[in-house]
């Protein structure tokens, strides 16, 4: 007769409050098999846990289900203490009451008797479950971080100084990523780029670390500790170990005009290119899309003139698989087109400029060498007009979110542009002023009382063209929502952070999921924040929401102390919850018939096949038999074996039959 | 009358204290709205800046006007955050005693005294209807949409502003000319619109031009099916008067 | 080729020529133009400022007529009759409680209100038939002019579905189709006083002159309108305009089907041209010979 013990949380009020927690624990002990159980306020907690340890010793329990919330979090947690208390944690189950049960209803006698059947489902459970070992798998100690800007570089250098070799994949030609492209940095405004080029150098120099770029991740197979990664590595069309960097190339190039990416297109680069000097590596790529010799068959200057005939045209992509343990995602954010906004003139208006333009124009390595001028017709612009919030919390035309970062660059750009342009006139049009952060809002107010920004709380209507200047008619919601019309030389968006256009595509590969907007999700909000709901894959950076750098910096960080700490083990320990196949004794052996069915439902690919033989080596029957590395647990070959010869443990059917019949 | 113009003294039990409730919405689980609102007995108005949020059960805001809005006008006003695009935008708002989105601000504190100036308002008369506001809206708030209800409203209240009587009366006469022949009789209207106002002589240097140009008959037009129209109008009328107690 | 024509109060008063170019050029195009029977007015805006019940029931007789005749367009030159048209037909289809209500002031079965008639405007019905129009062209429309579109046809996009809700170009792209250009402005949809015409002169005088001041600072040689309110905004309130005006300017303002019957070859007078107040001179030298008299 099993011995089972109940044990109800009240969750401070989250049940409590909605349902009768006494009533379910009296309940409880009218249920055949259970000899104890009682409601406490927080079954978590450390006094809770003991009152869990206590009854399994005193009362001598073989099952314990504690009725609290949700599995995700707790399950873990109070099967420890089962274990402790000395019974297989694989004896305890959770019926979920919060989630399941007081968050979804209202407060009723209804309510009290559906917590009653859910404890009720889970003692039933509990009474067939047998004891369950972990499974014991090894990791290949070596990580996979997509994307090279500064989360990627971060995490990556972080993994590799903890002893453990890392795979950089960046699929651009050089990795800086954002970060390279900033002028200064609020709220030090120390430059952006005399901080970041000396991460970039030691990624390339880090003996543990490999570098990738111009690479894109092609699929992700395995699961954590032991992923396989397909790789392809685009061709540069360049010979990167004869390649000296010495940039002849680039200067014979006759294709001139096509729009630098790193300049957001205020300047122009050749076919063959280095994307900007500080790159890493300082290896030129030929962008095949726009090179003569891939048009027309004709040019070669390059090849020509190449001092160490280094030009290979002929390249091709090399595809590769890499055996990884661990994946951080780190592939950053992109800004919101200004084409995307109609009342700020489609991106037909030359003048009006996205941040990024801006900081391209500030800064000493763009196209201008810092000085601000505006892009129509290179004059120095003498009043700009920034405004914030341009797509960000916009439900209409842009996304609902806060993009977190836009307040303090505003600022920033506002502060750079008062001490360029001396005699300048700074306008920020804004909704709220979001700056929290260790010296954020002193910044901005910096901005303000000491550099003279004229702030105005208002969101502009309209940006229209008007004798060569740009009319931008706004309000002032603080003098009652006066109409504001101002005239000046350029305007400067503060566009919204959204996900990478390949995120969906992306997180897809992965099995990561995804919010509404395509940024990762996390595995918890709060308590787990650097980890996808996938094991093994972990989260840094812009990717999975807006960031500013100290953020993106902290959270990488964060996710390489996760894959240290998951290198750090001898082997990894799994839940056993996966398929079995039935075995028998001969001569029936297993009640498989050997249909494999199940082989082309799984998932996984974890079904493998088995022969056996006699004593003489004749085959006498060939049946399936699942790969414990391999099996998620997900139950399809369950439902797909026509002489149900496959189980699940710990949900097997004979389990969920009893719970199904129990109500 | 004495208002209370503290939160501390809507607790007040004295006998002849305003009877005012205090509601606190349930603290407890994360998926429910945390905070507190007060509403004041009939009548009476409570000093407005001491509200805190709002509740789709308060009692005095089952009846307020943005309850109305999102009733029959599916605006729900709460979704405006206060930005100011559509003042930017409005091509009146110069000409306007309250800006757009301030009539907005104006109906989220549900608050009587709130309401009443926004139904006094020129503004709600000065809207031109030209949608610019709705369609740059970050929130989507359709306040053309408001702004139907709110005049309708003011009407019915019988507290338009004196200075839109012209407003009114164009608007009136207009339909007063659909509602006889069916089709608008612009001779007949623009008569009936200077007879409301008194504007004898505005316009008189266009009208011999007008009819010069063909531009303007003496004459009703004919068809339009005026009866017909007539019938429209009585039956709308009827059933607006069954639906109001 | 048939299709429904309500033509509303305004293109049978002050607005009698671009009811007069819309039938020209439909006789030139060989499209026959089959009138609503019967119809009513729309109840434009004074009925939504202060009656929305007949702000509907007002454009739902009118579709419920034209879908009783058979028509399964109607053409709606006026912007203000086509947005009122649209928005009823939008109300009545998204809102039950709309429908039922509007069924009963109509007085017509329930039911009645189903699949009543697509609602056209005259640059969407134009646009669908480039060629046609092409084809017919005698004499080139060589002028620069400003398209303004005004409010009504753009607004509110949800509905109308126009193009570019803040930079249309479906009015242009007809312009360039007769040999005309157009100049790329700012004002292309913004408000110019609408129905304030009468109550409030002022308004229109000041919204208006900002649009006649950016057209003609761009050398734009007529503006294009397809709306009766814009149009006699910006014609008939030129004056109030001009005295507004740093200074004062006397092109033209055409409707859009006055700019295509010119390139047909019709007459001026078919066109209605001599009802306007401001004079309709284009520059000589690039005008077709039989239009200038």
């Amino acid at each position: 007769m099993a011995r089972v013990g109940v044990f109800v949380c009240h969750c401070g009020e989250n049940i409590a409050g909605t349902v009768d927690v006494a009533a379910v624990a009296k309940a409880a002990l009218d249920m055949p098999g259970v000899v104890h159980a009682v409601d406490y306020k927080y079954m978590c907690s450390d006094p809770g846990q003991t009152l869990l340890k206590d009854a399994i010793k005193e009362k001598k329990l073989d099952g314990v289900v504690v009725a609290a919330c949700s599995p995700r979090m707790h399950e873990p947690t109070f099967r420890r203490a089962a274990e402790e208390a000395g019974i297989n944690p694989f004896l305890c189950e959770m019926a979920n009451l919060r989630e399941h049960c007081s968050w979804v209803h209202d407060k009723g006698a209804a309510t009290t008797e559906k917590a009653i059947d859910l404890v009720r489902l889970q003692v039933e459970k509990v009474k067939r479950d047998r004891p369950l070992q972990p499974i014991r798998v090894p990791i290949t100690k070596k990580a996979l971080v997509l994307g090279g800007g500064i989360a990627g570089i971060q995490a990556a250098l972080d993994i590799a100084n903890s002893g453990n070799p890392v795979l950089l994949v960046e699929k651009s030609p050089s990795i800086g990523g954002h970060m390279s492209q900033l002028s200064e940095t609020f709220p030090t405004l120390d430059c952006s780029q005399c901080i970041l080029t000396p991460r970039m150098v030691e990624v390339a120099r880090h003996p543990l670390i490999t570098l990738y770029t111009y690479s894109e991740l092609e699929k992700l197979d395995g699961f954590i500790g032991n992923f396989k990664a397909t790789i392809r590595r685009k061709a540069r069309k360049i010979d990167e170990k004869l390649c000296n960097g010495c940039g002849v190339c680039q200067q014979k190039c006759p294709v001139k005009k096509i729009p630098d990416e790193f300049n957001e297109g205020l300047s122009f680069r050749p076919a063959i290119y280095v994307p900007f000097p500080q790159a890493v590596p300082n290896k030129p790529v030929i962008d095949v899309k726009n090179c003569t010799y891939y048009k027309t068959g004709k040019c070669k200057a390059c090849e020509k003139l190449c001092p160490t005939k280094a030009i290979r045209f002929d390249q091709e992509d090399i595809v590769e698989v890499h055996d990884v343990g661990a994946v951080v995602l780190a592939t950053g954010f992109k800004t919101m087109p200004v084409g995307n906004f109609s009342e700020y003139g489609y991106g037909k208006l030359k003048d009006v400029i996205d941040g990024m333009k801006f900081e391209r124009l500030a800064s000493a390595s763009g196209p201008t060498g810092g000085a601000i001028r505006r892009p129509s017709d290179g004059k120095e612009p003498q009043h700009v007009v920034f405004i914030a919030c341009a797509g960000s919390r916009d439900r209409l035309k842009g996304v609902p979110y806060c993009s977190k970062v836009c307040c303090m660059y505003t600022a920033k750009h506002a502060m750079l542009y008062r001490h360029k342009v001396h005699g300048g006139q700074a306008t920020v049009f804004y909704m709220d002023i979001r700056s929290a952060g260790k010296n954020y809002d002193e910044f901005v107010r910096r901005a303000i009382e000491e550099d003279g920004v004229k702030y105005v709380r208002g969101r502009v209507s309209r940006v229209y063209e008007e004798d060569g200047q740009l009319v931008v008619k706004g309000a002032d919601t603080l003098l009652g929502a006066e109409p504001v019309e101002i005239r000046a030389d350029m305007v400067v968006l503060a566009t919204a952070v959204q996900a990478q256009n390949d995120a969906e595509e992306l997180a897809q590969k992965l099995h990561v999921s995804y919010d509404p907007y395509k940024f990762f999700a996390e595995a918890h909000p709060k308590l787990r924040p650097v980890e996808t709901n996938t094991a093994g894959v972990f989260l840094a950076g812009a990717c999975q929401a807006p960031r500013d750098i100290p953020e993106t910096v902290a959270q990488a960080s964060g996710a390489a102390v996760k894959v240290a700490g998951l290198f750090s083990q001898p082997t990894l320990t799994r839940e056993p919850i996966i398929a079995v196949v039935d075995r028998q004794p001969p001569p029936v052996f297993s009640s498989c018939v050997g249909c494999f069915l199940c082989k082309s439902a799984c998932p996984y690919q974890a079904i493998e096949e088995e022969v056996i033989k006699n004593r003489n080596g004749d085959v006498l029957k060939v049946v399936a038999k699942v790969n414990p590395g391999l099996c998620q647990g997900c139950g399809t070959c369950v439902s797909t074996c026509r002489t149900k010869a496959i189980d699940l443990e710990g949900f097997s059917n004979e389990q969920v039959f009893a719970e199904l019949m129990c109500i | 009358m004495g208002q209370p113009d503290t939160v501390t003294q809507m607790h007040d039990t004295a006998p002849d204290a305003p009877r005012v409730r205090c509601f606190a919405v349930k603290k407890g689980t994360n998926r429910r709205p945390i905070g507190a609102y007060f509403s004041q007995s009939e009548g009476r108005t409570l000093t407005p800046e001491k509200y805190m949020s709002c509740h789709h059960e308060s009692p005095s805001a089952r009846h307020s006007l943005a309850a109305r809005l999102k009733e029959v006008g599916e605006v729900d006003v709460a979704d405006c955050y206060q930005c100011g695009k559509c003042t930017a935008g409005c091509p009146a708002a110069e000409e306007m005693d309250v800006a757009p989105s301030q009539i907005l601000r104006l109906l989220q504190t549900e608050s009587p005294k709130h309401e009443k100036r926004a139904l006094e308002s020129m503004s709600i008369w000065l809207c031109i209807g030209c949608e610019t506001c709705v369609t740059r809206c970050p929130q989507e708030v359709d306040l053309p949409r408001a702004m139907d209800i709110l005049r309708q409203e003011s009407l019915a209240r019988n507290v338009a502003n004196r200075a839109a009587d012209d407003i009114v009366a164009f608007h009136k006469a207009f339909l007063h000319s659909i509602e006889r022949s069916g089709r608008v009789f612009e001779f007949g209207m623009i008569g009936d619109y200077k007879l409301r106002t008194g504007h004898l002589f505005q316009d008189l240097g266009a009208a011999p031009s007008m009819f010069l140009k063909g531009k303007m008959s003496l004459l009703p037009h004919g068809g339009g099916s005026k009866r017909e129209v007539g019938r429209m109008f009585a039956r709308a009328r009827a059933a607006k008067k069954e639906s109001q107690p | 080729m048939r299709v429904g024509y309500y033509p509303g109060c305004s293109l049978t008063g002050t607005s009698r020529e671009f009811d007069e170019s819309v039938r020209s050029v439909a006789r030139a195009l060989e499209i026959d133009l089959a009138e609503v029977p019967e119809w009513n007015c729309c109840g434009s805006s004074p009925a939504h400022m202060i009656d929305t019940t007949m702000s509907i029931a007002l454009p739902a007789n009118v579709l419920l007529k034209a879908k009783r005749a058979g028509l399964a367009e109607v053409l709606t030159p006026c912007a203000a009759c086509y947005s009122r048209l649209l928005m009823g037909k939008h109300e009545i289809e998204t809102k039950p409680a709309t429908r039922a209500q509007v069924e009963r002031v109509l007085g017509c079965p329930p039911g009645s209100l189903d699949e009543l008639p697509k609602v056209l405007n005259v640059i969407e019905f134009l646009a669908q038939i480039p060629e046609t129009i092409a084809a017919k062209v005698t004499s080139k429309f060589e002028h620069t002019v400003a398209c303004y579109y005004g409010c009504l046809l753009v607004r509110p996009p949800k509905v109308t579905r126009f193009d570019r809700t803040e930079d249309p170009v479906e009015m242009d792209k007809l312009v360039a189709l007769v040999g005309g250009k157009t100049i790329d402005w700012s004002f292309k949809t913004e408000c110019c006083g609408a129905s304030f015409s009468i109550s409030r002169t002022s308004v229109v005088g000041r919204l208006s002159s900002k649009i006649m001041q950016d057209a003609t600072r761009r050398h734009a040689e007529a503006i294009v309108v397809s709306c009766p309110m814009c149009h006699s905004n910006l014609d008939l309130r030129r004056r109030e305009i001009n005295r507004r005006m740093e200074k004062p300017t006397l092109i033209p303002v055409l409707f859009i089907t006055q700019v295509i019957g010119l390139a047909l070859g019709l007459s001026e007078k078919r066109l209605g041209l001599k009802r306007h107040f401001v004079p309709v001179k284009l520059p000589a030298k690039t005008l077709p010979a039989q239009v200038v008299s």
